[in-house]
């Protein structure tokens, strides 16, 4: 079990065995490796595995370098002419169809209008019923007498009829 | 007088074409290499490194400058590797159930320097070091691309830090493990 020196000293050992560490830093833990078998162990067998895989790097198949160049210069072209939208066949088809989305969203949006309209002329709106319900309400009283204002419109009009002689004798004169 | 990479830099940021090439120039076999040996695979390398080079001449004005150059590609170039990785993982799993090994790579045996000692000390050698690479293969991916930096790279643990966006303590503790990890393989291989 690694008491707190030799936990500290894990995350040091590398940048120890790469020269990495300065001043009183490396000197901690070269004591540290002298007293710690362990640890001494584990730095020995740290280096001799940096060592074989530096030695050791697999290298790649072979890369065509003209063939390369030739490639990622067609496809940064298609790249930048892709965001620039520099085909001019797309940006003439883009604007067609912007146009024609505009045009359809205008269309639309009149015929909603005419479509809201048309309702508005089909029949009152609930508030206008409520409005002429409370005026017939009102005159209520005046439809019930209605029997009474019809015969005093009837005598009204028999004087009428009485008194057509005497008019027209006296426009006469 | 050779212009630095920072330099060609902020001029590919003014879309300067030739010294975008220049750089491709400088950059395009390590680059190659470093994606190779986090993919593995020579087409994807090849994809993933031009992928880079293209991100670097679209984004060549985001670069400050605060870190060097190559620190700052480099972290492009990792963190595309390991988002491809990522990606593929169920899918490279599967193939490996279906062929453990492709035919159209060389293997690590083949890959590796010519023998300079005697044929037969070297069989022995050649053994640990395919169970060494097989070893650094299933790392984790960061665990991987420290020990790659470290080691194909040279990068110092500061730089490392930089590539892939983490503090130096981190990068320590990746490659202990890592290493740690890689030891007691080789130490269960050599009992073996």
């Amino acid at each position: 079990m690694p008491d707190m020196g030799c936990r500290h000293a894990e995350t040091k050992v590398i940048p120890y065995l790469r020269g990495e560490l300065k001043g009183s830093e490396r000197e901690r833990i070269a004591a540290h490796l002298e007293g710690c078998a362990g640890c001494r162990d584990a730095a020995l067998a740290f280096s001799a595995l940096l060592d074989e895989l530096t030695r050791s790097t697999p290298t790649p198949p072979e890369l065509n370098r003209g063939r390369y160049r030739a490639e990622l210069r067609g496809k940064l072209a298609n790249r930048v002419w892709r965001r620039a939208g520099e085909n001019p066949g797309v940006v003439r088809w883009r604007t067609q169809v912007a146009r024609l989305l505009v045009v359809a969203g205008l269309a639309g949006v009149l015929m909603l209008l005419a479509v809201r309209g048309g309702l508005d002329h089909q029949g009152p709106s609930p508030d206008l019923v409520a409005h002429d319900e409370t005026l017939i309400g009102g005159q209520l009283d005046l439809l019930q007498r209605y029997p009474v204002i019809e015969r005093l419109e009837l005598l009204e009009d028999l004087d009428v009829i009485r008194d057509l002689d005497r008019l027209s004798a006296g426009r006469e004169g | 007088m050779e212009p630095s990479d920072e330099e060609l830099c902020w001029r590919v940021a003014n879309r300067d074409e030739a010294a975008f090439d220049r750089l491709v120039e400088r950059y395009q076999q390590r680059a190659y290499r470093l994606a190779w040996s986090i993919v593995r695979d020579a087409e994807e390398a090849r994809d993933l490194s031009q992928e880079a080079f293209i991100r670097l001449f679209e984004g060549a004005a985001s670069f400050a400058g605060r870190a060097r150059f190559s620190t700052w590609f480099h972290r492009i170039l990792v963190n595309l590797c390991l988002d491809h990785r990522r990606r593929h993982r169920w899918w490279r799993q599967v193939l490996s159930l279906v062929s453990p090994t492709n035919g159209s790579e060389p293997s690590i045996i083949e890959q590796a320097p010519a023998p300079l000692q005697d044929p037969v000390e070297d069989i022995g050698r050649v053994q640990d070091m395919r169970e060494l690479w097989a070893a650094v293969d299933r790392l984790s991916p960061r665990q991987r691309a420290a020990v790659l930096l470290h080691v194909q790279e040279e990068l110092p643990t500061a730089e490392i830090a930089a590539v892939l966006d983490c503090s130096e303590t981190t990068v320590r503790v990746h490659l202990h493990r890592a290493l740690t990890t890689l030891r007691k393989t080789i130490g269960s291989a050599a009992r073996a």
